[in-house]
């Protein structure tokens, strides 16, 4: 079962992407700030991940540069949600996609899915 | 044309300061006499615009008057025009110049001499005047243009906190919506679920228009509060128990009744904005504590978290408009800045005030106090 860590520091907005990643059978797991996504993605390696860019402790702009300058964890996809619309900035990081909030549900899973084909 | 100029003229030969005199009269000055050099310090301050001073005075010299004129910062730019008889040492010229004299004319001085001197002194009198205004109008320009940037700043730092608190809940509306509509076959407690956290949304939505509604109304002066006698008890009970309803630990100790007079759903506002702010900024588990008193005159509602407080640097912006809360580290939305202010406004409405205390064991303390107002039986 493929695995995709949720990055969101809102609560129902990350239980409410959880719930639709489940629905499609993926396993997902939850970091409610950067540093907690980064120390996750150490112990776990998930094979995509959905990254919102306002963050407390360290943004999603930091987690992104972070995890592109490892190589243990450069090649896993990143899709970045945010209320900016800023997608160039997302690619030019290293951002696979970029999805700006408020999105819908069905172009999110999309999305999802094509970081995992 | 200008006021008269006013000159001083200082000299104890009474013929030498008749003849200055008769000459300055007849330019058309208004001109003061001075025998002495202290006579001439005390009259200095008196909206002088130029002062002819002789060398030799009977108490101190000429030279040493001027050193006290210039010493003085409200004189500084009063033209000293020093003269001197002949046969003064040239030494005492240039000390009179180096104390700060503005000219120095040797006599006997021919009225014209005399005229065009004085005159040229004051032209270059109105010329510094002249400059200090356009200087001082620089300096003003320069506040303006730096206020107009940090209004600027503030307005945009409240479109983006503004876009972000807007777009956070719609986001989250927006999926639920969107998923409750795409699965009818959702289980009943997922669904149950999820309603109730649309409704909080939705909620959160509407109190964050609520509030840009009412500060624009605040700011057009459209803003009323409706007072009439109530207990405020009820109100914070009613508060309390919705946030018990659902999401935190939070603990309510009502005192005895509290009687105001008061706006219900503005109150109402306050005491939600707060309890949010409390729950908003504290740890999950972390408890609240809303305790209502009377005390001396007034209705007192206190709320108490455990939060990450208020730092000094903070509280003096608290109750500002856009002086939003920071508390890096534990949530990226902090409001747009409103709801301190407006609570503040609403409450100050009501005689009372709104304020943060501080109290051992807890981080931070708002206090709402209202004076009470007993119903005539």
């Amino acid at each position: 079962m493929k695995h995709v860590l949720i990055v969101e520091d809102e609560a129902n907005i990350a239980r409410i992407i959880q719930h639709n990643l489940q629905r499609v059978g993926l396993e997902t797991s939850i970091a409610r700030d950067g540093e907690a996504a980064l120390e996750q993605v150490q112990v776990r390696r998930p094979d995509a991940i959905i990254l919102d860019l306002l963050l407390p402790k360290a943004d999603g702009w930091t987690v992104a540069a972070r995890l592109k300058a490892d190589p243990a964890t450069a090649t896993i996809p990143i899709l970045m949600l945010s209320i900016v619309a800023d997608r160039e900035r997302g690619l030019a990081v290293g951002a696979s996609d970029y999805l700006t909030k408020p999105f819908t549900v069905s172009d999110l899973l999309e999305r999802v899915g094509k970081l995992l084909a | 044309m200008s006021a008269k100029s006013r000159v001083l003229v200082v000299d104890d030969e009474r013929t030498v300061r008749a003849f200055t005199c008769r000459v300055l009269l007849d330019a058309g000055f208004d001109v003061l006499e001075a025998d002495t050099g202290l006579g001439a310090l005390q009259m200095a301050g008196d909206r002088m615009d130029l002062v002819v001073l002789d060398v030799k005075l009977p108490d101190i010299s000429g030279v040493e008057v001027c050193r006290r004129l210039k010493q003085d910062a409200r004189l500084l730019s009063l033209p000293v025009l020093m003269m001197s008889g002949r046969f003064i040492e040239s030494d005492e010229k240039s000390e009179g110049l180096e104390t700060g004299a503005d000219a120095y004319l040797t006599k006997p001085v021919a009225a014209r001499e005399l005229r065009a001197t004085v005159n040229a002194l004051l032209r270059m009198r109105r010329a510094e005047a002249e400059l200090h205004r356009s200087q001082l109008h620089v300096q003003a320009q320069e506040r303006l243009v730096a206020d107009v940037m940090k209004a600027a700043r503030v307005k945009e730092d409240f479109l983006v906190s503004v876009s972000h608190e807007l777009g956070t809940p719609l986001t989250a509306i927006k999926a639920l919506v969107d998923t409750l509509c795409a699965d009818p076959k959702l289980d009943l407690a997922t669904r149950k679920e999820f309603f109730g956290v649309l409704q909080d949304e939705v909620n959160r939505l509407g109190r964050l228009v609520m509030n840009i509604l009412d500060a624009s109304r605040l700011e057009m002066g459209r803003f009323d509060v409706r007072l009439t006698p109530l207990d405020l008890r009820p109100l914070v009970a009613r508060v309390v128990g919705e946030i018990q309803a659902r999401r935190r630990p939070i603990t309510y100790e009502p005192g005895a009744a509290l009687p105001i007079h008061g706006d219900r759903d503005r109150l109402t506002q306050v005491l939600v904005n707060l309890v949010d702010n409390a729950i908003k900024f504290s740890p999950l588990d972390a408890p609240i504590l809303v305790r209502a008193t009377a005390e001396s005159g007034c209705a007192v509602v206190r709320l108490f978290d455990r939060g990450p407080g208020v730092s000094a640097a903070m509280e003096a912006k608290l109750f500002e408009k856009f002086g939003r809360l920071e508390r890096p580290g534990v949530s990226s939305t902090h409001g747009v800045g409103l709801g301190l202010y407006l609570s503040s406004e609403i409450v100050r409405a009501h005689g009372g005030t709104l304020g943060l205390e501080r109290h051992p064991g807890w981080a931070a303390v708002f206090a709402i106090r209202i004076p009470l107002k007993e119903e005539p039986a």
